[in-house]
């Protein structure tokens, strides 16, 4: 006797028509190749991302043989600050995005679930979090601490950031709960706990997904904002949102400290989004059988 | 009135005086209202009605199904095997759905998670009331799609809803049903969706499968050619009363509620050369709406005066009949209308 595989026709379905998708396909390819890059980067890198190499000749050095990317004000090198301020920005994003979408899914799930009256409590809370402003809110929260610990940053971002999610698994369990297979599960004696593990959970994973692929573009930008205006990641710790925020005193004469962490953000983000989109594609033919 | 006789030390379930009622905007309604039957073991009971008249509702209460705004009221009574079933702790019931008492529904279609196999759905059934082991769940799994009459069932196993036909789907819903065993069937129009070939089939395998594992079976239907292949007992629903009750064969023979007679005489027969189908007229009024007497007076060939002042109790007939209409009190009524209707036409 065979043993049950442990796929689902959907998403193979699904990968089969990413894969075809030239679109995605380009966008996976910089995500993961960008990935690969600062996570390999660094330790290839010719220089120290906080080295000081000389305060005095190689201040503003422009892109050339021996700094591909050119020197920043305190003569450190370009490229492998943005090296290594990648790795810190990709891994703050994603981890951030990991928490906001395991705390949004659970609080959607268990919205959904419950009775009406509970559902509305959680929701109207949700409500009044998702309409406070996220940057200020995180201004207001970061800006008197003297100095965060980067997971308490990860935390405080992902936070505030739950809510979305929590409102679209809340909307579609509500939807699936009433359909006929879940009374079926109900009706062989499936508890509560096990209906909304096998049967609403897989449903809810496809838009959860793309949203939270949509997320990583829309986190990464708050961090380099944040960073910006002096409350994310903290020096000499280099992130994409605090080297671009170095270099716009010197835009006029040193572009090339911005731009090359700014192009890698507009890079990751456009890839993250265009790949968010064509995951929602791929996964919306028959994603749900709803009838 | 049987409504507060006692119930046979014989029956696997017995329903006494079971009320739904539903709080809607425009007050209580009650879609079942005093329905009482007993099913022994080993028999099948078919409950026919017209839409809306509160089967599948009926149907639900046994395993205490109703959702909000629904409740069954107090003062209803539900024992199966022994047990009340509307006292129970919930862990208690959840172990009596699925594998003391499974249900089978309508619609295969749906009634089917589109992201697991029919494997799956089996196993899963399994495990959630066995300690099964995942490799023997499914060996379950696979064993009981053959023997509900899936070919290859280790091919299919690995199938999704949607790679399955109709019928095949319906097999998986009955193979999800049968595959603990449990002592009660409850269907709930099993066949309704599927074309005409295929129900007998299906009916024939669900028959077999209950007579060979000694398990009872309740049949919703609106299909009286299923009631006769299919049941011992029938009992006929309207808005929310059962009208009459009677072994299968009594019930063809003479059918003594006028509502079971419509329903009859509806039933398109082979050789008739009667052009245009026999109705009953009007609809199964919605619950709220029901006339305060008889509730089926209005579309009664038979009703008079005393149908619309006075509600018919549920007549004990003996032999295990009943049957709520005052003819049984004025029998001369029906033969009186019948000559006059036979000299109309």
């Amino acid at each position: 006797m065979s043993e049950p595989r442990r796929y689902r026709s959907d998403w193979r379905g699904a990968v089969q028509r990413l894969s075809a998708d030239p679109r995605s396909v380009v966008a996976a390819s910089v995500l993961l190749g960008l990935a690969l890059l600062v996570a390999v980067g660094p330790m290839l890198a010719p220089h120290a991302p906080n080295a000081q190499l000389d305060i005095t000749k190689l201040v503003h050095v422009p892109p050339s043989r021996a700094h591909l990317l050119g020197t920043d004000v305190y003569s450190r090198d370009v490229l492998a600050r943005v090296l290594s301020g990648g790795r810190i920005s990709l891994l703050f994003a994603t981890s951030a995005v990991l928490v906001q979408t395991i705390v949004g899914t659970c609080v959607g799930l268990f919205a959904g679930l419950a009775g009406h009256r509970i559902d509305a409590i959680v929701m109207r809370g949700v409500d009044a979090g998702a309409s406070v402003p996220r940057v200020l809110f995180l201004l207001a929260l970061l800006a008197p601490l003297p100095h965060v610990p980067l997971w308490m940053l990860v935390l405080t971002v992902a936070f505030t950031g739950w809510f979305v999610t929590a409102r679209l698994v809340r909307g579609e369990v509500r939807a699936i709960r009433t359909t006929e297979f879940v009374h079926a599960a109900h009706a062989l004696g499936a508890s509560r706990l096990r209906i909304a593990m096998r049967h609403l959970l897989p449903h809810v994973l496809g838009p959860v997904l793309v949203t939270s692929t949509l997320a990583v573009g829309h986190v990464i930008v708050l961090e380099a904002g944040l960073s910006w205006l002096g409350v994310g990641v903290q020096a000499p710790q280099a992130s994409w949102g605090n080297i671009i925020a170095d270099g716009t005193e010197f835009l006029s004469i040193a572009p090339w400290v911005s731009l090359a962490p700014g192009f890698c953000l507009v890079a990751v983000v456009l890839a993250a989004s265009a790949f968010g989109d064509g995951l929602r594609d791929a996964l919306a033919p028959g994603q749900l059988a709803r009838t | 009135m049987t409504a507060t006789h006692t119930p046979p030390t014989d029956a696997l379930l017995s329903l006494r005086d079971v009320r739904v009622t539903f709080r809607t905007a425009d007050g209580v309604i009650t879609p079942v209202d005093g329905v009482s039957f007993d099913i022994a073991r080993g028999e099948t009971l078919a409950l026919v009605g017209e839409s809306g008249c509160g089967k599948s509702l009926t149907a639900l209460t046994i395993l205490r199904l109703i959702d909000a705004p629904g409740r069954i009221e107090a003062g209803s009574r539900i024992l199966f095997e022994g047990r009340d079933v509307l006292t129970l702790p919930d862990k208690e019931l959840r172990s009596i759905r699925g594998r003391q008492a499974a249900m089978i529904f309508q619609e295969p279609m749906t009634a089917l998670n589109p992201v697991y196999s029919a494997g799956e759905q089996i196993a899963e059934v399994v495990r959630t009331h066995t300690k099964a082991s995942r490799s023997e769940a499914w060996t379950r799994a696979v064993a009981m799609l053959g023997a509900v009459g899936i070919s290859s069932p280790d091919i299919r196993a690995k199938q999704f809803p949607h790679q399955l036909s109709g019928g095949m789907r319906q097999r998986v819903m009955i193979a999800m049903a049968l595959v603990l065993g449990p002592s009660l069937l409850i269907a709930d129009e099993p066949t309704t969706a599927l074309v005409v070939t295929i129900q007998a089939q299906l009916l024939d395998l669900l028959r077999e499968a209950q007579q060979a594992r000694g398990a009872s079976m309740l049949l919703i239907t609106h299909d009286l050619g299923v009631v006769a292949e299919s049941a011992q007992r029938v009992a006929v629903m309207y808005a929310g009363q059962i009208v009459e009750e009677a072994p299968v064969t009594a019930l063809f023979a003479a059918p003594q509620h006028p509502y079971t007679e419509g329903l009859m005489a509806a039933m398109p027969r082979a050789g008739s050369r009667r052009e245009r189908l026999t109705t009953i007229p009007g609809t199964v009024p919605p619950p709220g709406a029901w006339p305060l007497a008889c509730r089926f007076a209005d579309r009664c060939a038979y009703a008079w005066s005393r149908c619309t002042i006075e509600a018919p109790p549920l007549h004990q007939l003996g032999h295990g009949r009943t049957s709520r209409c005052h003819l049984v009190e004025e029998p001369a009524r029906r033969v009186a209308a019948q000559a006059t209707a036979g000299a109309a036409s």
